[in-house]
């Protein structure tokens, strides 16, 4: 888990690589030639690859966080419709063919975002994997798009760290990662720990000075 | 006298290489106190009279609004509403009479303002593109519109109505003396000075830089690819019907003649109506061909140290100057159009520029017209960091059949539910939405590529209107792997890569590639990313 912290290793392995010319071995994998596909699972030439770091998995709090949160706005969705529905009917607005439509109207709409709200976060802890890499922050997501995302460190403007009150109860945070791009401007990442997100932060903001140090 | 873009820019093309070579910083300073130092200068007078008439220009439709819905009965609170114009027009005399500018050593200090003070400091190396625009009446008086642009989106960080020609040569030279470490990297190769048919080189040109015009021809076949005088025509009757002045066309005199011979009765009208736009379609050119020429003669694009200069407009003359590093990406498009014609247009993507130029989105064109065997020559010529050199990669084997099985699905999805409605007819429609949906699956098919080699990325896309398009590895920020359920099922993916640009760019896409080509690439581009430095 906390693999990260690899300050040697990383010191090391920086250098190595972007001292390699373009071309090498990693150049030729880079053209897509006739090589062999690689498994996504760990290769074993190091220096080469970013599958050194192992991928993590959301907190569980991030389900608990959701569930409430989600819950809230069932419950805000459920009063409204209750509400405009009573005022509908005591008002004698809606002919009495109508309000049990209406009704089961609410009720199915409440119950389809009490149900996704309950149902869904899970789903995405299940999907959801980062990792923090010597080169890169990746992040996998989807639970029908799936997506696979690498924020190179070097491309990483500013990262914040946020927690709403919600989150604070079940100790986790929001991890966003602001880029110079359009579509992937920002990319957050919800459901870390507190402490991890914080170390992440740290981890990533120290990898930028370093990167500045050297003038790069 | 008369401004010459061309002197104040051919003195700067030749020096500041030269004088930068040599010349760091604090001396170009003492190039701009040889005339004064720090003094305070002040825009043209006639920056007031051009304030005015932008505000009054800017007023034009709302008042043509007050014209016609207040009938000309009486005046409404519409007329009223018109009187805003006074308090506008102080202001814009109070923003004329305060303003002033102030060329220091590293720095551009513009303040303005009676009651509130405003003192903006513009760094010089900060300064990215020096844009001027010239009327005929900019012309006649010798002067030009400035705006000045750093790498904020958005609206110029500074806009100067009006500068005497020497005034915005001394800025340029204040603001390219001041860059000198960005002028000193290589200058391009000369010897492909590369020019098209007409071409616009200089005989004073004391050092031969690459430039590219377009002759007639090529205005005339940009003015037929680009048929704006059938958009104009289409606007003027869609106005002219909202004013019921086709009504009193189709009532003309003779048209009642017409009417009263059997047989051709009321018909007549539409007739009318039919054979006026088409003879109105093979008129548009007629409005086309000048408005092409005014907008884009005697264009120039030219490599001047680091930038990239565009000239363009025989009415209005507008010139920017592009710096080349901050082209984020190329996009080569080719419409169907274009295609007839054999040419392309050339658009460059940069950081900060959010649709400045309102014929490309978040872009600036680069060469309204290009033909496409030149192509090749204008990337090395120009943007060398975006010749594509590399071998066009197909998609995924089965991309073919992924896309003509998409395109069936919308056509028979929406005949299906139109079924009970239509009847018969549904299947009419869906055989009509298939024969657009089936050759546009096969085309984008066909055009579909991609290729990635050491330092650039490049993708080919578009089913109609085709495009190329290329990004330096150091210009990329995230790349991301996209599979939705039916991509999962054919095994495939497509691979996003971001780049900085402005609003509504969408990221360069590696479209339908096998699932391990794109993970191989997104690791592999992912780390060269990191490795290469990014600025702005």
């Amino acid at each position: 888990m906390d693999s990260l912290h690899q300050e040697p290793d990383d010191e090391v392995w920086r250098p190595s690589t972007s001292a390699e010319p373009l071309g090498s071995p990693e150049g030729a994998e880079l053209a897509p030639s006739g090589t062999p596909a690689e498994a996504p699972e760990p290769s074993t030439h190091p220096g080469v690859s970013i599958h050194e770091t192992p991928f993590e998995r959301l907190a569980p709090g991030y389900v608990g966080s959701e569930r409430v949160g989600n819950g809230l706005a069932t419950a805000f969705v459920g009063t409204l419709t209750l509400a405009l529905l009573s005022i509908g009917v005591f008002r004698g607005e809606w002919t009495e063919d109508a309000w049990p439509w209406l009704i089961s109207a609410g009720a199915l709409l409440t119950l389809a975002i009490g149900l996704h709200g309950w149902f869904w976060p899970p789903q995405v802890l299940h999907h959801t994997r980062y990792r923090l890499g010597p080169r890169a922050l990746e992040i996998r997501r989807g639970v029908v798009v799936r997506r696979w995302i690498a924020v190179p460190r070097s491309r990483i403007q500013h990262t914040d760290v946020s927690s709403g009150p919600i989150q604070r109860r079940f100790d986790t945070a929001t991890l966003t990662v602001n880029t110079a791009g359009t579509t992937n401007a920002s990319i957050g990442l919800s459901g870390l720990r507190s402490r991890r997100a914080d170390e992440l932060r740290d981890e990533l903001m120290a990898g930028l000075e370093r990167a500045d140090d050297d003038g790069v | 006298m008369e401004f010459e873009p061309r002197s104040g820019m051919e003195a700067n093309a030749a020096e500041p290489s030269a004088q930068d070579l040599q010349a760091p910083p604090p001396e170009s300073a003492e190039a701009t106190s040889a005339s004064a130092e720090t003094r305070v200068r002040r825009q043209h007078p006639s920056a007031l009279i051009f304030d005015l008439v932008q505000t009054l220009r800017s007023l034009f439709v709302p008042g043509l609004a007050v014209i016609f819905v207040s009938r000309g009965d009486e005046f409404g609170w519409e007329f009223y509403a018109m009187v805003a114009v006074v308090p506008v027009a102080v202001i814009q005399v109070t923003r004329y009479l305060t303003l002033r500018y102030e060329l220091r050593s590293t720095e551009l200090v513009l303040r303005q303002g009676l009651f509130n003070r405003n003192e903006r400091h513009i760094p010089f190396d900060r300064i990215q593109d020096i844009d001027t625009r010239q009327s005929p009446i900019h012309r006649l008086l010798g002067v030009a519109g400035v705006r000045l642009r750093t790498a904020t989106d958005g609206a110029p960080e500074a806009e100067l109505t009006a500068l005497t020609s020497q005034a915005i040569a001394e800025l340029r030279r204040a603001i390219q003396g001041a860059r000198g470490n960005a002028a000193t990297e290589r200058a391009p190769s000369e010897s492909d000075a590369h020019a098209e048919s007409g071409d616009l080189e200089a005989p004073d040109s004391p050092r031969r830089a690459p430039r590219l015009g377009l002759s007639a021809r090529d205005l005339l076949t940009l003015s037929l690819v680009r048929n704006r005088g059938l958009l104009a025509l289409a606007a003027t009757l869609g106005i002219a019907g909202q004013y019921g002045i086709l009504d009193r066309v189709t009532d003309l005199p003779f048209l009642d003649a017409l009417k009263n011979i059997p047989g051709i009765g009321e018909l007549a009208g539409f007739g009318f109506v039919g054979f006026g736009f088409v003879f109105l379609v093979l008129l548009s050119p007629l409005i086309s061909i000048p408005w092409t020429f005014l907008r884009y003669g005697n264009f120039k694009l030219e490599l001047d140290g680091e930038h990239l200069r565009i000239e363009k407009g025989l009415w209005t003359r507008t010139s920017l100057a592009l710096p080349r590093r901050r082209i984020q990406r190329l996009s080569i498009v080719e419409g169907p159009l274009h295609r007839l014609f054999g040419v392309v247009s050339v658009y460059a993507i940069n950081a900060g520029r959010s649709g400045a130029d309102p014929g490309a989105t978040g872009g600036s064109e680069l060469v309204p017209i290009l033909e496409r065997h030149l192509v090749d020559a204008f990337l090395r010529t120009f943007t060398p960091e975006f010749q594509v050199q590399g071998e066009w990669r197909p998609p995924h084997p089965r991309a073919r059949q992924r896309l003509r099985r998409g395109a069936l699905i919308a056509p028979v999805v929406l005949g299906l539910l139109l079924a009970k409605p239509l009847g018969l007819w549904a299947l009419a429609v869906t055989a009509l939405l298939l024969a657009y949906s089936l050759p546009s699956a096969k085309r984008e098919a066909d055009w579909l590529a991609w290729q990635v080699t050491e330092d650039k990325v490049a993708s080919r896309v578009g089913a109609y209107v085709r495009r190329t398009i290329i990004a330096p590895v150091s210009k990329l920020q995230t790349a991301t792997e996209r599979e939705s359920v039916l991509d999962r099922r054919w095994g495939m993916r497509h691979l996003l890569l971001d780049t900085a640009g402005g609003l509504g760019v969408r990221p360069l896409e590696l479209r339908l590639m096998e699932a391990k080509e794109t993970q191989r690439l997104r690791e592999a581009l992912s780390v060269r990313v990191d490795d290469s430095d990014f600025r702005w």
